[in-house]
């Protein structure tokens, strides 16, 4: 083993550019993408200004409320560069909170707490005005309640003494935990979607692709080795052809482990995605273990080349990692031989895994050439 | 001490090889000639330990190929008719790469001695830049590196100047008669075969080769 270490890192320290290159690849490529997809669905989102000229919990709230919504991008901004920018149709519609917002809501003062301004090209205003109406109404109806709950307390001579303060933060606490203005929907025996992850792209999709790529390319070693007229030499050596290439196999195997682990840890910090490990393991087994043979059916590294972008082209189209499966009818079948699907799906077993594994086994028990 | 009894091999129909028999002791070189297609390189390969005849029995150093076939060919040195080198390597690292793998460990020093002893000089320079003789001096020194019994070379000097076909001339004499080495030997050029072989196998029925020796004073053995 140790000797075999010692000829691989010859041959990496020659090829070390493009070594790294596409260990990296995976990596940095889903990196750009997922930043540069980012940026593009922030730019796409409607641009809206608000001017606050009260700096309380209550309006700040309000601004969280209005950030949180999809396809919103909030800017706080004064009223005289709000107003200027949305003349410049720079900003969709403008919302000024003005002085006084908390105060008129405790005291259940729903009037001229906000003016907005829109333009002849404005097509947000109308949903944002909504959002608005209805989070003043629902803080209104919490002061409208406590005032109640203060009522019937003094009525009854309750000795609870909430304080309004209590009472709002309560019914803050309630409406969380019982989640009653959010609740998904779904058909039987169809998994609810989720609204949580408003990526355009699955980072481990993206990911999954372009590691196939990286890895049938880096796997063209077998193809140049076993072509070169050096590797006769073998059969004069310790090591056979096929201990050879097994040794080198689990070298590549172990350097592009490693690099998706670190991978993982970014992806994690980066964006708060993580894999189990133990998918990570069987997902590379399974792409190197391809790539190392299929690239024995090859003498030609550009017919290699080739096929690998074409397979990982029809892979990235048909599993849905880049672009949305439900385009290819929702088949069942596709999702068996998609090579992705354990990967996205959390699932350690699947047709390619097990396929690879025999053909890995028959391969192994192949008898060398060589006859003495 | 190489033994062949009876060595048949055929491709298809074509009988290639026809129940042969010939020895070797250590410290001759053997030169083996005949057209194309006379079934030199076949012979070699099948020495090799690279294919396997169809019948026969083959020994060395009283060892069968069939009873010891795993422990034969860490006794047997092959060079190959190709430049069978790492071309992106310097010519250090191909003798460093090939010493790795081989069953005993040469210390770098002489695996250098064994290229200054034939005259290859430029240890870092990488392949791809050398000179065809020097690629073939390489191509034999890396054979030599577990320092086998019996060294076959498959038309060794093919292409290079006579300069380095002089001197790989001279070094395999000197391997053959200081080291007891057995050494078999195909080329076309019978300058250098009449030069450096003790023994001259003829293989194929061309008797123009048998004329072409007798003219040089030697007296071919017919396989």
């Amino acid at each position: 083993m140790k000797q075999i270490i010692t000829t691989r890192l010859m041959h990496w320290k020659k090829q070390w550019v493009s070594l790294v290159f596409w260990l990296l690849f995976p990596l940095l490529a889903t990196i750009c993408i997922t930043l540069i997809a980012a940026a593009l669905q922030d730019d796409t989102n409607v641009p809206v200004g608000v001017v606050l000229e009260e700096d309380t919990d209550a309006s700040r709230e309000l601004v969280e409320e209005v950030r949180r919504a999809p396809f919103i991008r909030l800017k706080l901004l004064n009223q005289d560069e709000a107003l200027y920018e949305l003349e410049k149709h720079e900003l969709d519609s403008v919302f000024v909170i003005h002085e006084g917002f908390k105060e008129n809501i405790q005291e259940d003062n729903r009037n001229k707490l906000i003016t907005s301004y829109q333009s002849d090209l404005s097509f947000a205003y109308q949903p944002v005005k909504e959002m608005i109406i209805s989070y003043v109404q629902q803080e209104t109806g919490r002061v409208k309640a406590a005032f109640t709950v203060n009522q019937l307390e003094q009525e009854y001579n309750s000795q609870a003494n909430w304080t309004f303060e209590e009472i709002v933060a309560k019914s803050k606490e309630i409406q969380k935990n019982e989640n009653l203005l959010n609740t998904d929907f779904s058909f039987p025996e169809s998994p609810a979607e989720t609204t949580q992850n408003t990526r355009l792209f699955s980072i481990w999709g993206l990911w999954g692709v372009f590691n196939l790529l990286s890895t049938w390319l880096l796997f063209d070693w077998v193809i140049k080795e076993k072509r070169s007229k050096a590797i006769l030499r073998l059969a004069f050596t310790r090591f056979s052809l096929k201990a050879y290439l097994i040794q080198n196999f689990l070298h590549y195997f172990i350097l592009i482990l490693l690099t998706d682990l670190l991978s993982a840890v970014i992806f994690y910090w980066m964006f708060g995605e993580w894999i189990s490990i133990a998918n990570i393991l069987i997902y590379r087994f399974f792409a190197a273990a391809a790539a190392f043979l299929v690239a024995h059916l090859f003498s030609n590294t550009f017919v290699y080349y080739t096929s690998a972008f074409a397979f990982v082209l029809i892979v990235s189209i048909g599993s849905g990692a880049i672009l949305p499966a439900s385009f290819i009818g929702g088949l069942a079948w596709f999702d068996l031989i998609n090579p992705l699907a354990p990967l996205l799906s959390g699932e350690y077993i699947s047709l390619w895994t097990v396929l690879i594994t025999i053909f890995a086994f028959l391969w192994i028990i192949r008898k060398d050439r060589y006859h003495a | 001490m190489l033994e062949v009894q009876s060595l048949s091999k055929s491709y298809g129909a074509k009988q290639i090889l026809d129940k042969i028999s010939f020895s070797v002791k250590p410290g001759e070189i053997v030169g083996l000639v005949g057209e194309n297609g006379a079934g030199k390189s076949t012979l070699l390969h099948i020495l090799a330990g690279l294919i396997k005849p169809a019948s026969g029995d083959i020994t060395l150093n009283s060892y069968s190929y069939e009873s010891r076939p795993k422990n034969i060919r860490r006794h047997i040195g092959f060079v190959p008719q190709e430049i069978a080198l790492w071309e992106n390597f310097t010519v250090n690292e191909n003798m460093v790469f090939f010493e790795r793998l081989a069953w005993n460990n040469t210390h770098r020093r002489e695996l250098r001695k064994l290229c200054q002893d034939m005259g290859l000089e430029k240890w870092n320079e990488p392949v791809k830049v050398l000179s065809g003789g020097m690629k073939r001096k390489l191509n034999l020194a890396i054979s030599l590196i577990h320092n086998p019994d019996l060294l076959l070379l498959d038309e060794p000097t093919a292409g290079i100047d006579l300069k380095s076909r002089k001197e790989i001339g001279a070094y395999l004499t000197n391997l053959a008669k200081i080291n007891g080495k057995v050494i078999l030997y195909t080329s076309h050029d019978m300058d250098e075969i009449i030069q450096i072989c003790d023994q001259i196998y003829c293989l194929g029925n061309d008797p123009f080769y048998h004329q072409v020796l007798k003219e040089y004073g030697r007296q071919p053995i017919l396989l």
